[in-house]
């Protein structure tokens, strides 16, 4: 028994000192080991920790009632005794390396500009998710942070976010308006609570010594047409397959892909207004009797079903695969590497398929952010408008291979997109849609994107044999319930 | 008949303690028992009593992240348990973790016994045999996914080379398949620490206690159960039962190879729960979700403990 | 007999040849790619050796990435964590194996329960209380950390060690007139050397490979080995000659660790004049 007694007294004890807010002195901080590495080693210098803030708000108060909403922390700058601010900036890693140092100089500049030190955290996108959550969870948060547009709409919803609209308004009046489509999926309630840093396309990458060899004369522009140039195009006796497409939870391609072909036969997972889910109607069917077609016809390569990200590029630098969807990262490679110029040159571009319903390409929108507890809002608001800055986002978009679409519009018409893959690129904008559609994005599409719901139907459909109209059903029973989740 | 101790205090014989001092002995030693484990146990309590108190009780509630959360009571627990796609990640979870383990545990053995033999070079091959546990975990997933791509895999390409195989073996997009390469990976990856620490155990049974046995006519077979095993036990209890739960809670093999696919078949707690509280921001649901493991991962925990402890010191 | 012993040697080395080649096979793959070239990476039919041996994978890994310094930092963090998880695992284990406390087995027990909260859900509130702390982006952050991983095996392990080997080792050096402390300093420290050895050893590779808790608690500059990595996978592509160079790197510093170790040790009981 005293021993139990002994032991609720210490976790009292902790509990309390863990709920009375810092009482430890800071320790010293470890000075970073400095870089010798010039080119691409992510951050400037020694890392300063900042100071902790708002020690009482911290949401994760094991209370499970109230605990107070997350208000505005007061902005207290961290002042390190050099009288020099210290803020955080937390970056996605683009696929392309030199685009990731000219973000990295254009900060360093910054710096210089503002007398400021910026901590810059490069991370993969999906490294972002468990630093996000003990960000927001520890009210430890960078000043300005990368968001795709799912997070821009999740993180609006929990109330994280602060309203950028004022600043978009700044910056567009200096550097001109933004392209429509992706200022509008950011923009909730009339406001914008992101500013869309880059957007990305993906447009069909195929090779035009096989089209020629198979008597093909042009890309395929409706999806009918691709499967059956797919069809003439594999050989697999050769190990050459005409459709390059992977369905593996691990890709994210085939989100898009199959979104593309399901809104282009007319289909949805959403209504308009978002409430209602629509994907059980014979147009969702006809998209996935065409998407098992894709499946069934050995027009894909082996292992298709088990693809990751990288699965479509590997299959198309190896040469196995004659068409790919997917984004300028390929062009990227493709150029860059001396030893691909063969393949460079049999490579052609179209836009991706469409459908009776139209042509549908996902918009791949990412911006940058600032979230309510930021300890440096002006500052983070500066640098933002430091970064889309029209002439260094010009040099930028070069410096990224047709990986980023330019948000200003007239920078579409710079000469560097005269190129054949250039101009496919530069045409995708007015295509973009979002995850949600028909309606805006909700938390709920993004969800049904985590879940891989789509995804996962096919994989059904192919892999457990289940019949077309009984999985379309139940897809539309689980996406409703999760609309019905954030509705009730 | 009084000694001196080295410090210098007149210890008492054998006869007296018992008469006078053994109640203060005993006290001695329970309080330098105390004493020994308290820094652990503090350092414990701070550290992963606090946060596995606050995390049951947040999924008690319907807590988002960046969102304070209300008391909803069980409500989590019930929808967990009506639905599909959890009842899933309890199955795969249990075959996943089961076969993992048994697989781990036989292939230690082996090698715990093969590396204590007298062999040649004997430094070389446990250091080599010990690799597969110090490559970067990330590293060894993304490898094996290559080695088992049907696009320039060289699993594959081998077996069809050597005309073992006709068609590519699609490890990824079958389900059978799937939960078989997630196993071999964790396997390959993990028999190392149980082969090692086996290794560890069997070099402390002395060659006296073998002789031994092999005067009184055991044989083979018989020296192994009656020896080897005994003398092994709690460390193989041990062993097992950490690995136990690291192998439930794996995340990064299954993660980067399949996500929980194709269609769930490699859907575990550990995905389901980053999916619910990283992807969806559902804090509450994901902490549910891993609670439910813990019941059965306590009971084992205690019969270990118990096992390993039931000897008077 | 001695077919006996030569069947039984033989059997035990094909075990051994069986056991490499299957541990073995996937790290020559990773060596193998290391030393190819981008493009060859790619090819279709992969190649067993490569056809170009180039050490650009190694010289970009090196050069062009912080790739030293993650090295450090993983190996600090590592040293750090595994002596002082060790220090106090041994005597809480000698406590928890030898001494008869209230509560022994509660403790016991409670110790290895901290285990049951998967990390990837344990590592927020722990990270808010680093950051209560002010250890956030610090390699201190991650020094007080990665005793959670540590700790409640190494401690657990070593029970187990302690409790297999026999009493009378003690008892004799007690009547002898040592204390309880001196006896686990001069005897039964000693007898499981192997153990704590490879204890310490075990400790430093969970340490070494971890990733969560390194991606959240230290800033861009200051990476380990493992969160390094994985950051020159930039979503659909990668450079995998400098990340099997960066595997194969890293796995050596481990590998003459526990090979020196292992030589150091004597192993089993001889040391002698103990038994009668």
């Amino acid at each position: 028994m005293r021993f139990f007694k002994l032991v609720s007294i210490l976790v009292l004890l902790v509990t309390l000192i863990s709920a009375c807010g810092p009482a430890a002195t800071p320790a010293a901080p470890a000075a970073a080991p400095a870089l010798a590495q010039p080119t691409t080693a992510p951050a400037p210098a020694a890392a300063k920790p900042t100071d902790a803030p708002a020690p009482t708000t911290a949401p994760a108060a094991p209370k499970p009632t109230t605990a107070p909403a997350p208000t505005t922390a007061p902005a207290a700058p961290a002042a390190p005794a050099a009288g020099q601010t210290t803020m955080t900036f937390w970056m996605v890693k683009t696929f392309v390396e030199p685009s990731n140092q000219m973000i990295l100089d254009r900060v360093k500049e910054f710096e210089k500009q503002n007398n400021v030190k910026v901590d810059v955290k490069l991370a993969a996108y999906e490294d972002f998710r468990p630093l996000w959550a003990a960000g927001i969870e520890s009210g430890n948060l960078p000043d300005v942070s990368y968001m795709a547009y799912q997070e821009v709409g999740a993180f609006y919803r929990q109330g994280v976010l602060m309203d950028l609209s004022d600043l978009m308004k700044q910056i567009q009046d200096k550097n001109g308006q933004m392209t429509e489509s992706v200022v509008r999926v950011i923009s909730f309630d009339s406001k914008q609570w992101a500013v869309p840093y880059y957007p990305s396309a993906t447009i069909l990458f195929y090779r035009k010594d096989l089209f020629k060899k198979a008597g093909i004369s042009k890309a395929p522009d409706t999806w009918q047409e691709f499967i059956d140039d797919a069809k003439k195009l594999t050989d697999a006796k050769a190990d050459v397959y005409g459709a390059g497409l992977g369905l593996g939870r691990n890709d994210s391609d085939a989100e898009w892909w199959t979104r593309q072909i399901m809104w282009s036969q007319g289909a949805a997972l959403f209504s308009k207004d978002g409430l209602k889910a629509t994907v059980d109607s014979p147009e969702g069917i006809k998209a996935y009797e065409m998407m098992k077609t894709i499946f069934t016809s050995d027009i894909t390569p082996p292992g298709a079903i088990g693809w990751d990200d990288s699965g479509n590029n590997k299959a198309y630098l190896a040469g196995q695969a004659a068409m790919i969807i997917n984004v300028g990262s390929v062009y990227y490679t493709l150029q860059s590497d001396p030893a691909q110029k063969e393949l460079f040159d049999n490579t052609g571009y179209a836009l991706v398929p469409q459908g009776p319903n139209g042509r549908f390409i996902n918009g791949i929108s990412n911006n940058l952010g600032i979230f309510k507890k930021a300890k440096n809002p002006e500052l983070a608001k500066k640098l933002i408008a430091f970064l889309l800055d029209k002439d260094f986002q010009k040099e930028w978009m070069k410096a990224s291979g047709y990986q980023v679409i330019p948000v200003y519009p007239d920078l579409a018409k710079d000469p560097f997109w005269d190129s054949e893959a250039g101009k496919v690129f530069t045409e995708t904008p007015k295509y973009f849609q979002y995850l949600g559609y028909a309606g805006p994005f909700t938390p709920a599409a993004g969800e049904v994107y985590n879940q891989r719901l789509g995804d996962d139907t096919i994989e059904k459909i192919l892999v457990q044999n289940k019949p077309i109209d009984a999985a379309v059903k139940q897809l539309n029973v689980d996406v409703q319930k999760i609309i019905d989740k954030y509705n009730k | 008949m009084m000694r001196a101790s080295r410090a210098g205090r007149p210890l008492q014989s054998v006869f007296s303690r018992i008469l006078t001092g053994r109640l203060s002995m005993r006290r001695q030693t329970a309080m330098l028992g105390l004493a020994l484990v308290l820094p652990v146990v503090l350092y414990l309590l701070v550290t992963q009593a606090y946060p596995f108190i606050s995390a049951l009780l947040t999924s008690l509630t319907d807590k988002r992240i960046g969102a304070p959360g209300e008391f909803i009571g069980l409500g989590n627990y019930v929808d967990l348990v009506q639905d599909e796609t959890f009842l899933h990640a309890v199955r795969n979870s249990i075959l996943f973790t089961a076969s993992s383990i048994l697989l781990k545990l036989v292939f230690g053995v082996v090698m715990a016994l093969v590396l204590n033999q007298e062999l040649r070079f004997r430094s070389l091959w446990r250091a080599l045999l010990f690799l597969p546990w110090t490559i970067p975990t990330i590293v060894t997933v993304l490898t094996f996914q290559w080695m088992y791509s049907a696009t320039g895999g060289v699993i594959n390409s081998v077996l069809l080379r050597t005309d073992l195989l006709h068609r590519p073996i699609d490890w990824l997009g079958v389900p059978l398949n799937a939960m078989a390469a997630v196993v071999i990976v964790n396997v390959w990856r993990g028999t190392p620490f149980f082969g090692i620490s086996l290794l560890g155990a069997l070099q402390g049974i002395s060659r006296e206690q073998y002789e031994a046995a092999e005067t009184d006519g055991a044989n083979v077979l018989q020296r192994f159960l009656y020896v080897t095993i005994p003398g092994i036990r709690d460390v193989a209890l041990l062993v097992t039962l950490v690995s136990t739960i690291w192998t439930l809670n794996d995340f990064q093999i299954i993660w980067v190879l399949t996500r929980g696919g194709p269609a769930d078949a490699t859907q575990v707690f550990a995905t389901l729960t980053y999916t619910s509280a990283f992807l969806n921001l559902d804090l509450a649901r994901g902490i549910a979700i891993s609670m439910a493991s813990v019941p059965l991962l306590v009971l084992l925990i205690i019969g270990t403990a118990r096992s390993v402890l039931r000897q008077e010191a | 007999m001695k077919i006996r012993r030569l069947t039984g040697c033989a059997v035990s080395y094909f075990l051994l040849f069986v056991m490499l080649f299957i541990a073995l096979a996937p790290i020559y793959w990773m060596l193998v790619t290391s030393l190819k070239g981008e493009s060859e990476i790619y090819k279709l039919v992969p190649t067993l050796w490569p056809k170009e041996l180039t050490w650009e994978g190694y010289t970009n890994l090196v050069g062009n990435t912080g790739f030293m310094s993650w090295l450090k930092n993983s190996a600090i963090v590592a040293l750090a964590v595994s002596a002082v998880s060790l220090f106090f695992s041994v005597l809480a284990a000698y406590g928890l194996a030898r001494l008869r406390f209230r509560g022994r087995q509660a403790i016991g027990t409670l110790i290895l329960v901290a285990y049951l909260l998967p990390p990837t859900l344990l590592f927020i509130p722990l990270y808010i209380l680093i950051t209560r702390l002010h250890l956030q982006s610090s390699m201190q952050g991650l020094i007080f950390a990665y005793p959670t991983i540590t700790i409640p095996y190494a401690t657990w392990v070593l029970t187990s060690y302690f409790t297999s080997i026999s009493v009378d080792f003690e008892e004799a050096a007690l009547i002898d007139g040592c204390s309880r402390l001196g006896a686990l300093r001069r005897i039964v420290i000693p007898l499981s050397a192997p153990a704590i050895v490879s204890t310490f050893i075990f400790c430093f590779t969970l340490c070494w490979s971890e990733f969560l808790f390194a991606l959240v608690i230290l800033t861009g500059a200051n990476s380990t080995v493992p969160v390094g990595l994985a950051g020159l996978i930039l979503g659909d592509v990668a450079r995998w000659n400098q990340i099997m160079a960066g595997a194969i790197i890293t796995s050596i510093p481990v590998v003459i660790l526990y090979t020196l170790a292992s030589r150091y040790i004597v192993s089993g009981l001889t040391l002698g004049g103990v038994k009668g």
